[in-house]
Parts: structure tokens; sequence; C-alpha cells
């Protein structure tokens, strides 16, 4: 009820209330002790009045006492305001230290900049007014937190990290020198691009309400308090219930008012699994308008950063790559609350982990207006063909992936059934997705070899020939649905001449076949398919979890291509052959598109992407064998003309002899430092040494979480309803008055004075009534 | 106390006085028509030879008064806040009483009482009885609940003679039968005249603070803040007080409501001078 007394102890309350009752009361039977005796003759009209005046004398001394108890608890609660005020008196009367909690939101939203000053320059004013606020009075305690110390918590909870090595200012007294370290430390306070939450910040601040036991906890939320977070608050509101049954008084300062549009780029990645150097590849951005009116004439900037073999090798840790610019992309419009998707090639002509950059034009939140990406390119995506049979389907496909002199961007490498049984997994695993051109009976450890492949990311499809093996393939592909293959093949079809203008291959909506989806697309059309294997009629590709992408004509249609997940890689199987005995797809140009395209879904599995948002560790391990222990790391800073050096010495990982290395940045890391680390977005590199004394180089690129680019703000009577049964008090920035005149004690005092006078005046009365004032002379029986 | 009677009267008493009663004397008053009853020794035969009717002859009556002075010496006579107590108010009075009685060759007794007779003195006229009349006073240390009512019956039948009962208490009794006590003394003819005696803190009851009262005649007693009782205390006396002035204004009865702070001269003086002024217009 009063949270600014100068005790928030119950038992203390309760002493002072307890002692302020108990007080008239004692006074009154002492007084009723301490009584004198007189011997008196006329008892009988003495009893007699008393028998007339019993209950009316009770009655009024009754009251007189209760108007007593409530004058001096109302001085007690104004002694305590007194307190409050004058926090010396509270000194005195063992008062209680108000502790000030001021809880920063740096998260990147808060520098959305509006009249020319962002959301933490107001901030950092509220701080400076709540400085000049606490100077005014004694016992004051400040503690500092940022969202962002605190979200690096969450991240140790398996470390030992005080919680106040968190804060920027821990318990600091409010004192002589308070004002000159406020004011340094409020000057250093930065919007980071992190997107932290309040959530974590208010459970530090729980745990350190419950260290200081004793104090009277007043905390502050300096943030922009948007949409995003706080419309549903489902998180933060239990903690801020535990803040309230703690006593804390809470204190929303809004330091964003006006909602404001932003765009933001919120996915840059590859659009296809293929990355090999010399070939195109297609990079995909996605940019969202986060306000409600369309915003058009965008014009995007997209950067490339080459970093080769040869920038590996001779390279030194802490030079700045240059940027290649690549024509910019124009979006004519994105309409409001929408994304709109572009796709840009990007061609690097060797193998490397090249940079990739686009750029919005500068806007209300300049954080969100990059994206960066790491593209891992190889000389060529090595796929493997397995032959089993006739050779010809082995020729058919290595040849559609390397037309001519032209490179598709993928090696073919073509082995028999033996050969695989003998082929190292991890070789395996370097195979971007292996193709069997017929199946004969696998020994089971290929077999194994085989699935543990795919479930682990990689691509497996089958063309079935004249030389497979229909029941082999039943029994160890599709194994009643538990294996690879999408669908069991019960027998061969001979598929009758059609009738002109009917096309034999009927492309479904599906990735694979995507560009022929037009049924007037003469290249279809002229595929012949002659024979191919066909399900039990039965099976459905909606109870096997497959993808049909294309069927053959006839009555039924009979599947063409399926394909399923496997683990977290894909199997596709074509019943019809790769050679020409059964069909001439392979001399139509839409075989080579559907086989790159299967090859791209075939290949995904391997290569997920990959997000790393700033703020997060950055880990490298490192063969014990291969590599010597000291890793320079190169980190962005906010000028894009330098680079930061961190040099690292990696760790075994564990007690293992050949455990390896362990390394990286962030406060996870071995030797690793705060989420500062890796909290500039942009492009990050390791610099390893093998043992020979080369250069090997290892890249990351981490980017913002785009989704608090929506700048939307909950508005201030949204954030009252939905802190209103907490008692928190909603204010802007602005209206933090330095030098409160009427601040909530004040305004008690004003109840209480006026209240006291009248209980005291009450009082008077009562006890002029009880007759306990002087006798008035003169007034006698007659 | 004869010394402080005596300064009293001679302060204040000068002359003879008139008997109230008519009897045998040589001074003529008046005649009354005959009754049936009344003695024919005092018809006056001359008028009855001139006027043929029976009239009785009346005379002043030269006899000495008859004055029986009861003194209450109960317990709650004891009680004094000033310099002297109801008690000591009470034989002081007795004393002035009857030495101015015996200097006017008067005779005077006394009967000192409180729930009972407890010393009795015989009325005689002769000087040296003042000194029986203090002793039996003195010797009576009060003791007992007063009982007024009976008592004045008792006194009633103890003294038929016609004479002056001087009533000397501060009444703190049952009030009716100490009126009707009253009543019966007047019905025996007696010329009654009750002295009420009060203390000054019994008429204006000025104590403050926390007070226990205790019964001087009694076991009861009352812890309270006596502010808080005073008015109640206050109507609750004056009631009383109204109640026996009534009743003894009605009865023909002398009565005179003497604070212990007064000074008793002055007192009997103002009592003399109403009650001859009462008897003037009587």
């Amino acid at each position: 009820m009063f949270p600014n007394l100068f005790s928030a102890s119950p038992a203390v309350w309760a002493g002072f209330i307890g002692a302020m009752i108990a007080l008239p009361v004692l006074i009154h039977l002492i007084n009723m002790l301490r009584h004198r005796r007189v011997k008196w003759a006329a008892m009988e009209f003495l009893l007699q009045s008393y028998k007339r005046q019993r209950n009316w004398v009770r009655l009024k001394q009754l009251l007189l006492l209760l108007a007593r108890i409530s004058a001096l608890l109302i001085a007690l609660f104004m002694l305590a305001q007194v307190g409050c005020q004058d926090q010396r008196l509270a000194g005195l009367l063992g008062g209680q230290t108000t502790h000030h909690y001021i809880l920063v939101d740096d998260s990147y939203s808060m520098g959305e900049t509006t009249s020319g000053a962002s959301a933490m320059d107001r901030a950092r004013e509220t701080i400076g007014t709540l400085g000049s606020r606490l100077a005014r009075k004694e016992n004051q305690r400040v503690t500092l937190l940022r969202y962002s110390q605190a979200s690096t918590q969450s991240q140790l909870a398996s470390q030992d990290l005080a919680l106040e090595q968190l804060t920027d200012i821990n318990g600091q007294r409010v004192d002589s020198d308070f004002a000159e370290l406020l004011e340094e430390r409020r000057n250093t306070l930065q919007a980071t691009s992190l997107a932290t939450p309040a959530v974590e910040a208010l459970d530090v601040t729980r745990q350190l309400i419950e260290q200081n036991e004793g104090e009277l906890p007043v905390v502050y939320l300096l943030s922009d308090f948007r949409s995003q977070e706080w419309e549903r608050p489902t998180q933060v509101l239990p903690i801020l219930n535990e803040l309230n049954e703690a006593d804390a008084s809470l204190q929303f300062i809004r330091c964003a008012t006006v909602n404001q549009g932003n765009l933001g780029v919120i996915r840059l990645q590859p659009a296809g699994s293929i990355r090999s150097s010399g070939v195109p590849i297609m990079m995909q951005m996605e940019v969202q308008n986060f306000s409600d009116e369309p915003v058009r004439n965008i014009t995007v900037r997209c950067f490339t950063q080459p970093f080769n073999a040869t920038t590996e090798l001779t390279g030194q840790p802490g030079e700045v790559s240059e940027e290649g610019e690549l024509p910019a992309l124009f979006i004519e419009e994105i309409p409001a609350g929408k994304t709109v998707t572009r796709e840009f090639p990007v061609f690097f002509s060797s193998p490397g982990r090249h940079g990739i950059r686009v750029q919005l034009p500068d806007d209300v939140l300049a954080t969100d207006n990059e994206r960066w990406e790491i593209l891992n390119v190889d000389q060529n995506a090595q796929v493997l063909i397995i032959e089993n049979g006739e050779a010809a389907g082995s020729f058919y496909l290595a040849s559609a992936f390397r037309p001519g002199r032209a490179s598709s961007g993928v090696m073919p490498l073509v082995k028999t059934n033996d050969e695989l049984r003998d082929f190292d997994p991890n070789d395996l695993a370097a195979v971007s997705a292996v193709y069997m051109n017929g199946v004969g009976s696998l020994d089971p450890s290929t077999l194994e070899k085989l699935k543990n492949y795919v479930e682990n990311g990689g691509g497996l499809a089958i063309f079935i020939n004249e030389d497979s093996n229909l029941a082999s393939f039943n029994q160890q592909f599709y194994e009643g649905g538990e294996g690879l293959s999408p669908l069991p093949l019960v027998r061969l079809e001979d598929l009758p001449l059609g009738e002109e203008g009917v096309p034999d291959v009927v492309a479904l909506d599906h990735p694979i076949l995507e560009p022929f989806r037009d049924a007037n697309d003469s290249f279809l059309n002229l595929i012949q398919i002659r024979r191919f294997a066909v399900p039990p009629l039965e099976w459905s590709s909606e109870t096997s979890a497959a993808e049909v992408a294309a069927l053959v004509r006839g009555d039924p249609t009979w599947p063409l291509v399926v394909e399923k997940s496997f683990g977290e890689g894909r199997v596709a199987v074509v019943t019809t052959s790769a050679d020409t005995r059964w069909n001439n797809w392979q001399r139509n140009p839409s075989f080579l598109v559907m086989l790159l395209r299967l090859q791209e879904r075939l290949a995904s599995g391997l290569k997920p992407a990959e997000e790393r948002l700033v703020g997060q560790p950055v880990i490298l391990e490192l063969a014990q064998d291969q590599f010597r222990s000291s890793v320079s790391f190169e980190k962005p800073t906010e000028s894009r003309d330098v680079l930061d050096l961190l040099e690292r010495t990696a760790v075994r990982s564990n007690e293992a002899d050949n455990a390896p290395w362990v390394t990286g940045l962030g406060p996870t890391a071995p030797e690793g430092g705060s989420w500062s680390e890796t909290g500039i977005p942009g492009l990050y590199t390791a610099w390893a040494q093998d043992l020979k004394g080369e250069n090997k180089t290892f890249r990351w690129a981490l980017n913002v979480d785009s989704a608090e680019g929506d700048l939307a703000i909950l508005g201030r009577r949204g954030l009252v309803e939905k802190v209103d049964s907490l008692g928190a008090n909603v204010i802007d920035w602005n209206e933090l008055n330095p030098n409160p005149q009427r601040d909530a004690s004040t305004q008690l005092s004003r109840w209480l004075l006026p209240l006291l006078i009248l209980l005291l005046v009450g009082e008077q009365v009562l006890a002029y009534a009880a007759s306990y004032h002087p006798l008035r002379p003169g007034v006698r029986a007659s | 106390m004869d010394l402080r009677a005596r300064h009293i009267v001679e302060g204040f008493l000068s002359g003879m006085h008139r008997s109230p009663y008519f009897g045998q004397s040589v001074e003529f008053r008046q005649h009354r028509e005959y009754v049936h009853g009344d003695d024919l020794r005092h018809v006056d035969w001359k008028v009855w030879a001139r006027q043929d009717r029976l009239y009785i002859k009346q005379f002043e009556e030269d006899t000495n008064l008859r004055c029986l002075l009861a003194v209450d010496v109960s317990n709650s006579m004891r009680y004094g806040g000033g310099a002297l107590s109801k008690y000591e108010y009470a034989c002081t009075v007795a004393a002035t009483l009857a030495y101015w009685n015996l200097r006017q060759q008067d005779g005077v007794g006394s009967v000192a009482f409180d729930d009972k007779i407890r010393a009795k003195v015989p009325v005689l006229s002769k000087r040296n009885h003042l000194f029986a009349i203090l002793e039996s006073l003195n010797v009576n240390e009060p003791a007992d609940k007063t009982d007024l009512g009976p008592l004045l019956s008792q006194i009633a039948e103890t003294y038929p003679r016609r004479g002056m009962v001087i009533v000397i208490s501060d009444l703190f009794s049952n009030v009716e039968q100490t009126l009707r006590g009253l009543r019966l003394l007047r019905q025996r003819g007696h010329d009654v005249l009750v002295f009420h005696l009060m203390d000054d803190d019994e008429l204006e009851f000025p104590f403050s603070g926390p007070t226990r009262f205790e019964g001087l005649e009694s076991e009861d007693h009352l812890n309270c803040n006596p502010r808080a009782l005073r008015d109640a205390y206050l109507e609750a006396v004056s009631e009383f007080l109204q109640n026996v002035r009534r009743e003894c204004a009605k009865q023909g009865i002398d009565y005179a409501l003497i604070r212990t702070s007064e000074n008793l001269d002055a007192a009997l003086a103002t009592f003399i001078s109403n009650r001859m002024s009462t008897r003037a217009r009587a």
C-alpha cells in the first residue's frame, strides 16, 4: 500500500501498528490502575448516575480510544512519509533504502530515429533525469542493467557468473560521486544489434531483488514497448507478477511514442543447393515492409566479397577484403505489411567461402537494412552414379551433368555396385547425391550404408531399367513402406502408342518439373515412354507420404517420378530407365532440366540453410592432429573499413587424447567474452593454421533477428491495459519530472494531514464529552 | 465544643423568645369557639352569659420550650472535604442550639443516632445540662449506617410531649422512610426543624481523574472518571434535595440546607430570619 515508506518489512510495520494500537489502551489501563481513592458518603447517587450513564460513558471512551489510535497511526504514516521525503530522517528511524533498478532496452529497435533522436537517446536522457531526481534524496541505490547483458545470463545458465557482473551500475549508493558515474555509464549506452526481450532482464532483476532483501525496490523499464513483444506478454507477465508480489514499484517509461514504418531485409540465402564455382548461383532475398503504408521504388544494392583459396593462403587476418557491387535490384512496390522476394545471380570463378551482402536505402531504423550470407562454393558438387547393368544409362546421366564443355557445377563419378560396397562412409557423405541406374540385389552392409547416408541428409535417385530386380527392390528398398523407396513396384508395363497430341508424361505441381507444368509445353509432349514399372493398383501417394512429380498417361495413370523424405535426406524413384531402351527422354532438353532440378532437391538435405543471429556464440572445432591451437578471429566493427582481431588459443573439448580443439567467440565459447564479441552483424572469419603452417579459414555470416524490425508500438492505452493489474505506472519519457512536486507520497501526506487534524479535533470533542477536561467552575447541585 | 457554641450564641442572641404553644398563662391571647372535646375549664362563662354561646379562652403559654436535638452520627457524616466534617459540623450546630435553649431557660435534650439511637439525653433546662448533651455527642463515634425513618418514629413514640425536634443529618438514608418519620413527628404536634448538612464536594462533585470511590456506609465501590458521571450525579442529588425540600414544605417542616463550608452563625441567622418571617406570614 505504501511502497515508498521507510520500511517494507511486514514485521516492522506490524510492530509499529501494534504499538500504536496498544499505546492508548495501555495508557488508559495504567490510568485506571493509578486512580486515587476517595471515601464517599453519597454512594447511592454515584451508583445511580453510573448505572444511568454506563453505556454512554463506555461508548464515548471507546470512541475516544479509537480516535487516539487512529491519530497515532496516521501520525506514524505521516512520519513514514516524511522519512520518505527526507531520507536522513528515515535513516535515523532505521529507514529503508530505496533501490532503483533501471532496465534499459538496448535491442536494435531502440535505434529507431524520430526527429533526429533515437529511442536510445531518449532513454539516455531519461536516465539523466532519474539521476537528478535521486540526487535530491538520501538512502538511494541504483542498479543499471541492459537487456543485452541480461541475455548473457540466460546463455550462461550452466555457468557460474555473478549477477552483479551483468550490471553496468551495481547497487551504487547515490552520493556525491554518483552523478559522474551515471553520466559516464549512460554515455556508453547504445542500441545493439540484438533482439533481446525484457523477460531476461526482469528475471535478473528479480534475482537481484531477492538478494537485496529489506530494500524498497523500484523497477524502471526504459523501452520502446513494441507490439511484437508486448501484445501478448505471456513470458513477461509471470515475472512482473513476481516483482509485484515482492512489493516492487513498476515504472514503464515509453521511449518510443510514434508508430513509424520500416523496411527490413528478412532473408538472404541461396535459391538452390548447387554451389559450385564457375556457374551462376541464384541468391534469394526477401524484404518486408513493416508499416501500414505501401512503399514504392526501392533500390536494393547487392555486393559480393570473394574469398578464395588464394586469399586463404596468402591473406593476413585483419585485412579488409574488397567488395564488388552487383547490379542493383529494383522493387516497384511492397504492400503494407507484406514481403517481396527477389532472386539475383552471383558468380564466383573459384571455390571459397565468399561473402554476399544486400543493403536497403536508409530509413528510420538502419540496423535491419543489411544482411549478409556466406556461400561455401566448391569447385564442383560431386554426384555418384552407380551402374547396374547396361552402362548406357550411366552415360546419359553423366552427360546430363557435364553437357559438352559447359559446367553445371556437378561432377559425376561412376561406380559399380561392388565399388559402392567398398566406398568409405566419409567419402560417401561428401557426395551431394547418389544416382542408381537400375537396382540389383545389394548386400546388407551396402544397403545400410546407403540408408545412413540418406538419413543424414544425402540424396538418392533410382532409375528402373531392364536389369532391375523388382522383387529385390521391394524387399530391400521399399521394406513395406519403411524403406528408402516411396513406392513398391510389382511389374513392368508397356505403354501403347498414344494418340496424336496426347503426351506420355504429365507434369504435376512439383518443383522437379515445375518449368513444364504448362500443358502446352512442347518439350514434354515429345517424350515417349515405352516401358515402365508400376506399383500395385492400391498404392496411393497420400498414404505413403510420397510426392508424385510426374505421371505416365493411361487409365489409370501411373507414377513416373515419385519422391519422399527419408531422415534428413530425400529419395526419388523414376519408374523408367535412364537410357534410351524404355523411353526417349534423354534426347529431350527437359531431361537435363529435370535432372538438375532433381539434383538440387536431393542435395538440399546436405546443405541446410543455416542462419546465425548476432549475439549467438561462434564455436570452432579443429582436429587436434591437423591444426595448431592458436586461432585468429576477425570480427566486424561499426566501421566497415576496420576489422577487429581477436586471438584465441583453442582448448581440448574433453579429456580424451584425440579430443578436438575448441575455441570461438561469445559467452559460451572457451576463453569467450560477452555477447558483444558476436554482437555486430556481418562476416566473421576464423584463421587457423594446420600443422604444415598453412592458413585454413572458417567463415560465418551473423545477421540481426528480422522480427525486431517491426516497429509497431503497443500504444500507451494498450500497455496500461496489459500491466494495469500490476499497479504499474506507464509514462512517456518526456513526462518524467526531474523535480517532482507532486509525487505519490506528497499526495498521500496531503490526505493524511487534514485527516489527522480532523481526528485530533474529534478526539478533543470526545475527550470533552467523556469529561476528561477540567471542571467548569460554578456548576453544582441545587 | 461548648466554647464554640457559646461563641456563636453570644454573638447572635439577645432577649427572650415567645412560646409557639398556647397554654396556661396570665396573658390572654384570644377567644375560640368551643368544639366538642375542649376542656370545660377553659370555657369563658361570662361570654356565655352575655351571648349564650360557648367560647374558649386562650392564653399565651409562658412555659419553657422543649427542644430535642436529633443528631446523625452515622459513618456518612464523617465525610469532610473542608475544615469540618459533617459530623463535626452537626455537633457544633447541636451544641449551639443546646446552649441557646439552655440560656433561655428552655428544656433541651439530645439523641445521637445512626441506624439506632446511640445516646440519649433527656430534655432538661438546667444550665449545666449542656455538658451532658456535649458528652453524649462526643462519645458517639460514627460507626454504622443511617436508618432515619424508623428512628424518627421511635423519637415520636419516646417523646410524646409536644416540643421542638431539630434533626441534624445529611439524610443519606431511605428518603421515603425519612420523610415518613418527619411526617409522624409533625403529626404528633412537634415543631420539626431539619438542618440538612452537606459537604461542598457532595453538592458540586469537583473530582477529576481516575478515582475509586469507596462507600463510607457500605462495601460498594466504583472506579470511574468522575467528570463523566458528574452531570448525572448532580442531577440525582438535585432530585433528592428537591424531593426533601418539597416534602418538608408540604408538612410544615422548617428545612435548611447547610453546607459545611458556611459560617454557622450566618447559616443560623439566615435560618432563623427565614423561619420568623414564615411564622409571621402564617
